[in-house]
């Protein structure tokens, strides 16, 4: 059985907590700005220098490549303050969750010297390359291929809904390096590709209300030099897969539409029983699936890989970022205005986009069909 | 859990193994299991809750858990988890005997009257669990404005009623019984407070009938075929399994941070493990049932012993509905700036990861 242990904070964490907390005070006033929604925040390179600056980005890694070598737990505090008050987190956002994490695990010695430092200065911003037209779900049937030349590779493919891809600067690339012959999990790498590379174009794909959120990144004979490949050439499955637990459990996984319920309270009359039973409710789960969020960065601080409870955890938190938006929307009643005040703009926003909160990092379907697989397995073990 | 804890629920779940068995429990029907009780009170374990033994409420919500796992028809968590707790903590000594507890129900009128040195207690106490196996019902009683602790003992004629999972809830008059003086004593226990432990124990056991709902589905799925394969094979049952293990993950995490709160905190944390324990309760035992098909919802299979108990316990200690408004009485007190800050507390206990 899956047991998820409750963890207070230390003395320093609560410190952190209360530093992060007055950053985020000062330069968010509630009422003075339109929150971001999470991991679909716009991009503020200025924003995030600053929190650079405070030594909040690339924070676990260590003191070797240029950082403060802090815990996911304490990254988890910092990240969870940002996305409660909308902070546009979008820049360094994939850079600082997953690309640190892996270049640490999983980087050569020139890589780690030559990316880290950058990350943690918050000069060097990432996307995601993996998914393409026909490869979402089933992410190990990617067609992007490499093919050897001298000193490298050459990148042929194209990838589809490739978040932020138009001011970072590098892309975590996952492609085919050697063909396809029976398993199709063989055979795959990743490679981190510049941006700027001859060969390459970004093309914006527009969100359904006109934002320019992700983009098709096209390569054609894109020349990425052999220390660009991270880890193994042919392990980039298992690299992918390992990102995971970094990936889906933390608190952007249920504080999305976080901001919206902060602006409902603060800028619109709610009282009455029904308001009381559908608001406690709420914060029960919110209670619930934040220290579960919270006991899953404890384990990773551990060595634990806890991959199962990561993908339990988004499933039911981006499930639930949409029950917070359905009972503001039934409290709220009326007509959503999209163009009133900054309530009513960001709960329009909140809505339209909803949908994506269930689809992208793996859809939920996808994440209760790993679990159950997980479950039933252990359940034999047992047996 | 920490080494002793572990300890005490292997204990308990050997006790349930060896004790109360299929067998065992099909032979005792729905009379009392005195052989299982008897076990359970050599063991030291009916007075678990004695303020004096240093037990608190971490080992006693693994005792709850461990109820809720066997589904075991014993006033276990109320003689250990709440009478013991209740009468020892105003410094009385918990009796010999089967000493259940009353349940905080919301119709509850206890009074004491001084009587020469002593008192009498005038009331009613409502679904009381297991008043007709018990020898006395401790309970919260008000004589003279304060609050006390008192220890009655059952009168013969109580009114028999029962929950869904068929366990006793019966309600017990008292008319002007005379107490000796020391058994009665002030208590900083009152009604709420009796009810707030409550809650946070029914939740525990909660988890645990949840957590064999959840095996039992899962080895059900594993072995039953149908389409010439393991239903387990279908992803439609395959997404039952997973909610029913999200929402059992939920109820054992909300009962811990319970267990962990700070004392500004427990009110909070309290109402949010009940509600958890609430709301999954529909769910686990909607999927649960569905995994089974028919052969789930027949007397001979053990399902049942665990969803008739969710159905009921959904309601003791307050409903989950009382609980959520509770909830949500603080959060609009709290307002939109106060609300994060509340959600994020730390609970208790440093790393203690
Ligand atoms: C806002 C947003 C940002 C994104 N950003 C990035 C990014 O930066 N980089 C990147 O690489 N990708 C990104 N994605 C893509 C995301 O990872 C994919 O959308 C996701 O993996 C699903 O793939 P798909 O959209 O092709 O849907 P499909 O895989 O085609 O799925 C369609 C439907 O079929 C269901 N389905 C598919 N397979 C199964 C199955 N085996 N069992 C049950 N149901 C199944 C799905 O659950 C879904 O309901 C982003 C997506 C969104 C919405």
């Amino acid at each position: 059985m899956i047991e998820f242990r409750p963890s207070g904070l230390t003395e320093d964490e609560e410190k952190l907590r209360t530093e992060v907390r007055e950053f985020v005070a000062e330069e968010f006033p509630s009422g003075t700005y339109l929150p971001e929604l999470g991991i679909n925040a716009a991009a503020d390179p200025e924003f995030s220098r600053r929190l650079a600056a405070r030594g909040w980005v690339g924070m676990v890694v260590p003191e070797e490549y240029g950082g403060p070598g802090r815990s996911a737990t304490e990254r988890f505090l910092v990240v969870e303050e940002l996305l409660a008050a909308g902070a546009p987190v979008g820049a360094h956002w994939v850079a600082d969750r997953q690309t640190a994490p892996v270049i640490l695990s999983f980087g050569s010695e020139r890589l780690k010297r030559e990316f880290l430092p950058r990350i943690v200065a918050g000069d060097a911003f990432f996307c995601l390359g993996m998914s393409e037209p026909d490869s979402g779900s089933d992410l190990a049937s990617v067609r992007t291929r490499a093919t050897r030349t001298e000193g490298g590779w050459l990148l042929n493919g194209r990838k589809v809904w490739t978040s932020g891809a138009q001011y970072c600067h590098y892309a975590m690339t996952l492609c085919r390096t050697s063909p396809q012959e029976g398993r199709k999990h063989v055979g795959l790498s990743q490679l981190i590709v510049d941006l700027t590379s001859d060969g390459l174009t970004v093309s914006p794909i527009r969100l359904l209300n006109g934002q320019h959120h992700f983009n098709e990144v096209v390569f054609t004979d894109v020349f990425v030099p052999d220390h660009m490949v991270l880890g193994e050439i042919g392990s980039g499955w298992h690299q992918v897969t390992s990102e995971l637990a970094y990936e889906r459990s933390g608190p952007d996984r249920f504080l999305t539409t976080f901001p919206v319920l902060r602006y409902f309270l603060d800028f619109r009359e709610v009282s009455g029983p029904e308001a009381e039973l559908r608001l406690g409710a709420l914060a029960a789960r919110y209670w619930v699936l934040r220290n579960m969020s919270l006991s899953i960065a404890r384990s990773l601080d551990q060595g634990e890989v806890p991959a199962v409870e990561a993908t339990l955890v988004k499933d039911l938190g981006t499930s639930f970022e949409h029950d917070v938006l359905d009972l503001v929307r039934d409290l709220t009643g009326g007509e959503q205005e999209p163009d009133g005040d900054l309530f009513g703009r960001l709960l329009a926003e909140a809505t339209v986009t909803a949908p994506t909160f269930t689809l992208r990092g793996g859809t939920n379907e996808v994440l209760r069909t790993v679990a159950a697989k997980h479950l039933l397995r252990e359940k034999r073990r047992a047996l | 859990m920490s080494d002793e804890l572990q300890l005490l629920d292997g204990t308990l779940r050997a006790i349930f193994a060896k004790h109360f068995d299929r067998d065992t429990r099909a032979a005792t029907g729905r009379e009392f299991p005195r052989d299982l009780w008897t076990v359970l009170d050599k063991a030291g374990l009916t007075a678990l809750g004695d303020v004096e033994s240093g037990a608190g409420l971490a080992e006693l919500v693994v005792l709850a858990r461990a109820v809720g796992r066997a589904a075991a028809p014993v006033p276990l968590v109320e003689t250990a988890g709440l009478a013991a707790w209740l009468v020892t903590g105003a410094g009385l000594d918990l009796p010999p005997g089967i000493t259940t507890c009353a349940a905080a129900h919301p119709d509850d009128d206890l009074t004491l009257a001084r009587s020469g040195d002593g008192w009498t207690a005038t009331g009613v106490l409502h679904r009381v669990p297991w008043g007709r196996d018990s020898d006395q019902v401790a309970a919260v009683a008000t004589g003279e404005g304060t609050a006390f602790a008192v220890v009655l003992p059952i009168p013969d004629d109580v009114r028999r009623g029962t929950n869904l999972g068929e366990e006793p809830r019966d309600t017990v008059r008292f008319d002007g019984v005379a107490l000796a003086a020391d058994a009665v004593a002030p208590t900083t226990v009152d009604h709420d407070a009796l009810r707030e432990r409550g809650a946070v124990l029914r939740a525990a056991s909660m988890g645990g009938a949840m957590e064999s709902a959840l095996e039992l589905s899962l080895a059900y799925a594993g072995e039953r075929e149908q389409f010439g394969q393991p239903i387990s094979s279908f992803q439609a049952v395959q997404h039952h399994l997973v909610a029913i293990a999200e929402e059992t993950m939920c109820t054992g995490m909300a009962v811990q941070l319970a267990v962990s709160a700070t004392a500004e905190q427990a009110a909070f944390a309290v109402a949010a493990a009940k509600n958890t324990a609430g709301r999954a309760a529909r769910i686990v035992t909607k999927r649960a049932h569905q995994v089974h098909g028919a052969i789930g919802v027949t007397d001979e299979h053990a399902l049942p012993w665990f969803t008739t108990r969710l159905w009921a316990w959904q309601d003791e200690f307050g409903t989950t509905r009382d609980w959520a408004a509770r909830l949500g009485r603080g959060v609009l007190a709290d307002g939109g700036a106060g609300l994060w800050p509340r959600l994020s507390a730390s609970v208790g206990g440093g790393d203690a990861g």
